[in-house]
């Protein structure tokens, strides 16, 4: 067995709404709600879903940008939602982010060296001038001239700046990376690039990643293990290729089937579920699926299914939240 | 094969601040009556610069087109006085964009929208039979509780429910041509194949052609039956989609079908990739303008531009080395 990085326990995070007479409090967005899930060191997590189903809110919250309404995150046994503000800035050292829209999360007014050296300089590590070499080797790892060090981003393309983003990144050679669609803003020559990049990165530096994105096809290429959200709960959570191959529960064979193949001599009737993902505002009773599931039962619409281990398999090699896994589909 | 639109040597420029840059330069490409094709090529490839030409709705006062002809039914929608081209727009050709909420007017009821192009297109028509053909249509475009609808504004329907409804006011006059500028890239996965599912099936009772543009090449495939790949400014290879997809002879084309991630391969494989980046509009390349990324890249590349070459009489490429490939 080896080493658990990240555990996250019954992790849930509500926004709560206020609205009406004296701003009262009216109601919540059950964004994230009730998460579990152990991360090995060395392995990418994929976690993938549709817009609003709460894989960006997951993220933040295992990062404690946002605080969890309940549950816990273990990062190497530690729990982090009890860091005070100073022990959790020392943590963040080791856990990094790289964002969605590299034209944002770039500060234009800061030169190339500075974004690069800003890591180095918070943590108090090294003088101005190591920083310096340090950023402009950086550079290099992610594939850029070390000259850039005297550029600002708007000189960059959006290619260039992902990478930029990458090497502040892996600056603090950091345990874990949690990457929030790196690269859905990219035009596919350059999405193949960056995904590369970051595959040896995470060979060289022994890297563990949350890879979340909405496009399956890229998260089932880098990722290990892939988990499948749909309104705030992990409906399905196994291998890349179980998940690709096997999928149990009829929102991932769903997904599956809705992605239109590059290839036109696979040719297929896309399955067009029906209806939309509902408010997480008001989920839906029972099984959130039922709506648009077209197994769905009486037992669906009034008992939440608990992921559990797919039939015929033990531990968590293969969860769903499904009453009829390996029923239907 | 009955040809709806033949566009020739179309070429389009923009002036700017720093001066007139030549977006377009020289595209050709047919759509036959009743099939779909797509126009495909990464961000800044004038794939949706071609549609506003097209249409003649490019920014004025600073897009113009310089040269070029649009054949649509024997007519160039180019030379036509404007108050034809109203009657056309809307009518004989229509249009649907990528992002439905700002395709539609905030302020306006979605029956109000609707009812404008009846409005507009059948003068004669009565109010009530404006009403009924506009629930009518969002019926057919999948919309449940049409009725209701009606009365409601845009920002009360979700994404997917709103592209239905730009949807319906393409369709309503049901036009020879529609043009699909991205119109699934906002969508999640499940509620693109609902769209895409749709616009086959209305094809399909119309019988209208559609101009497909976007980037995703698995729309393309499943999608399309003639594609058009374009780069930088300039068409480098059209045909078949089966015949493009399955051996594709532009090093570009090639590089763009290998370095998309497939659910169907293995994991982790290094994916191929095109070095470098599309060029900059101001400062395109000489001779053929993908030679700064192209590993087929020879001297001949960087003098000349190559020259469109028919292979078998049913596909084109622009590549002087096309036969290697």
């Amino acid at each position: 067995m080896s080493e658990i990085l990240l555990k996250v326990d019954n992790l849930k995070k509500h926004f709560p709404i206020h609205g009406g007479f004296f701003h009262q409090h009216v109601g919540n967005v059950y964004a994230v709600d009730g998460i579990n899930f152990e991360v090995e060191k060395g392995e990418t997590i994929g976690i993938v879903g549709e817009s609003g189903c709460g894989k960006s809110t997951l993220g933040k919250t295992l990062l404690m940008l946002h605080k969890p309404t309940d549950g816990r995150v273990l990062f190497e046994g530690v729990n982090l939602g009890l860091l005070s503000k100073k022990e959790l800035r020392l943590k963040r050292k080791d856990i990094q982010i790289i964002f969605q829209d590299p034209y944002e999360s770039l500060d234009t007014r800061m030169t190339v060296g500075t974004i690069l050296s800003e890591p180095y300089q918070i943590h108090g590590i090294g003088t101005p001038k190591e920083r310096l070499k340090w950023a402009e080797e950086l550079l290099e790892k992610v594939g850029l001239p070390p000259s850039s060090i005297d550029r600002f981003p708007h000189e960059f393309s959006g290619g260039q700046r992902q990478r930029i983003g990458i090497a502040r990144a892996i600056a603090l050679k950091p345990k874990l990376i949690l990457c929030d669609e790196p690269v859905s803003a990219l035009d596919v020559s350059v999405q193949s690039q960056i995904l590369n990049l970051l595959i040896e990165l995470q060979k060289e530096l022994e890297l563990t990643y949350l890879f979340i994105a909405h496009d399956l096809a890229v998260v089932k290429h880098i990722s290990d293990r892939i988990a499948v959200m749909y309104l705030g709960k992990i409906v399905e959570f196994t291998d890349a290729d179980t998940l690709y191959q096997k999928a149990l529960h009829p929102y991932t064979q769903a997904l599956i089937k809705s992605i239109p193949q590059p290839d036109p001599k696979l040719r297929a009737e896309l399955l067009a579920l029906e209806g939309e993902v509902p408010s997480p505002i008001f989920p839906p009773s029972g099984c959130h699926f039922h709506t648009r599931c077209p197994y769905a039962t009486q037992l669906c619409k009034s008992k939440v299914p608990p992921l559990a281990p797919a039939p015929g398999t033990k531990g968590d090699k293969h969860l769903v939240s499904c009453h009829y896994a390996g029923e239907v589909g | 094969m009955e040809i709806v639109l033949e566009v020739k040597n179309l070429s389009t420029s923009f002036a700017t601040e720093a001066g007139r840059v030549q977006v377009l330069n020289g595209v050709n490409f047919k759509v036959p009556k009743g099939k779909t094709v797509g126009i495909v090529g990464e961000s800044g490839c004038g794939k949706s610069v071609t549609s506003l030409s097209i249409m003649r709705l490019l920014p004025k006062p600073s897009g113009q087109v310089d040269s070029g002809e649009v054949i649509f039914k024997d007519r160039d929608l180019l030379k036509l006085p404007i108050s034809d081209m109203y009657q056309i727009r809307g009518k004989k050709v229509s249009m649907i964009f990528q992002e439905p909420l700002t395709a539609l007017n905030p302020v306006h009821k979605i029956g109000k929208q609707l009812g404008e192009v009846f409005e507009l297109h059948f003068p004669k028509m009565s109010q009530q039979e404006v009403w009924d053909e506009s629930v009518r249509i969002l019926k057919e475009v999948g919309i449940p509780e049409a009725e209701r609808r009606m009365s409601e504004y845009p920002h009360q329907l979700s994404g997917g429910m709103r592209q239905r409804v730009v949807i319906a006011i393409a369709l309503a006059c049901k036009p020879e041509l529609l043009f699909a500028d991205e119109p699934t890239t906002a969508l999640d996965v499940t509620i693109q194949a609902q769209i895409l599912k749709l616009m086959k099936n209305l094809q399909e009772d119309i019988g209208m052609s559609i101009i497909f543009i976007t980037h995703d090449l698995g729309v393309i495939a499943q999608l399309c039956d003639e594609v058009v790949v374009m780069y930088a400014g300039k068409v480098v290879e059209r045909g078949p989609v089966e015949l493009i997809f399955d051996s594709p002879k532009h090093p570009y084309t090639k590089g763009l079908l290998a370095s998309i991630p497939r659910l169907d391969h293995p994991r982790k494989q290094t994916l191929a990739t095109i070095e470098g980046m599309v060029p900059d509009v101001f400062n395109f390349p000489s001779g053929c303008r993908f030679h700064t990324r192209c590993p087929y890249k020879i001297e001949k590349c960087t003098e000349a531009v190559p020259p469109e070459e028919w292979i078998d009489g049913i596909r084109e490429v622009s590549c002087i080395r096309y036969k290697e490939i």
